[in-house]
């Protein structure tokens, strides 16, 4: 009688109930882990706002070719232009202001990525589905003037599984 | 009086009761199945192919036309060889859609674009992933 007394205090309903908690446990934890994202939109933004910079941009001075009418930034810095068509994965967006205003702007890939970017860089929101952004600002000559150039970017790649 | 008292202590300590040994194998048990669990059924190789596509796909965006990189990967061949999958299956890069695809199984894998306009070509070395960037010729 005393013994099954014992081992009902040792293996009570309790302890069940505490297996299945820490069991619960490992499951969602090995759950969050193998279907977790490792997100680079950041990075990859970062990397784009690099590039469109470096490529239009030579030594402090604005490149010559930027303001002429057959000017083709996916040439000129060896983008993929179908990779920036409207709705897809990226963005970017240069505007060249002199001493009074805005004197040049392209943009291109989704648009909508431009108001996600500002909300998120302005009121430091952090939201799960707005893409990774990067804003690089400069100050270079042309003409013998100095103009400024800002370069947006903008990235919400999520990748995706593939059946081989 | 004393040394029977000292008796009974000492027959105490020497039997351990049969359902604390119970007790004991079942929380062993138990922690053994979860460990067993949480090493076999995470997809791992998904992660790694996630990892490596996205890490190639930087790779690229960050080169200049000319780049050669090499890249150790031997965790990933080990994975491969795991799932018997041929190495120069591993990466691949896709034109069509300017992705990398990575692929450590029979089946299924990981694809990440990136947005530069080169040629790229990959090719298996051992442990060494090799990567050549050159300027697209139209």
């Amino acid at each position: 009688m005393t013994k099954n007394k014992k081992a009902e205090k040792l293996l009570s309903i309790w302890w069940f109930f505490v297996l299945a908690i820490i069991a619960g446990g490992i499951v969602i934890g090995v759950l969050i882990y193998s279907s977790s994202d490792v997100d680079i939109n950041e990075a990859e933004a970062r990397v784009l706002s690099e590039r469109i910079s470096n490529c239009l941009v030579d030594n402090g001075h604005l490149k010559l070719g930027v303001f002429e009418s057959d000017f083709d930034i996916f040439d000129f810095c060896n983008l993929n232009q179908e990779v920036f068509e409207e709705n897809t994965n990226f963005y970017f967006n240069i505007s060249v202001y002199d001493s009074k205003s805005l004197i040049f702007n392209l943009f291109k890939g989704s648009s909508s990525f431009e108001k996600d970017c500002r909300i998120g860089m302005t009121k430091d929101v952090e939201a799960e589905y707005f893409p990774g952004c990067s804003e690089k600002q400069e100050g270079v000559l042309f003409n013998g003037e100095i103009v400024r150039i800002n370069v947006l970017t903008a990235s919400n790649q999520n990748g995706r599984k593939i059946s081989v | 009086m004393k040394n029977s008292k000292f008796k009974t202590i000492k027959n105490k300590k020497a039997s351990i009761p049969l359902e604390l040994i119970i007790f004991l194998l079942l929380n062993l048990v138990f922690f053994i199945v979860m460990l067993f669990f949480a090493y076999s059924s995470g997809d791992k190789e998904f992660v790694y192919e996630q990892t490596l596509s996205k890490e190639i796909a930087l790779i690229i965006d960050n080169s200049r036309p000319g780049t050669i990189v090499s890249l150790d990967i031997t965790r990933y061949v080990e994975l491969a060889k795991e799932n018997k999958k041929e190495l120069e299956d591993i990466v691949k890069i896709n034109t069509e859609d300017n992705s990398v695809e990575v692929n450590l199984k029979q089946s299924g894998g990981y694809s990440y674009q990136y947005f530069s306009d080169y040629d790229v070509s990959v090719k298996t070395e051992a442990n060494l992933l090799i990567l050549n960037i050159e300027e697209k010729i139209e």
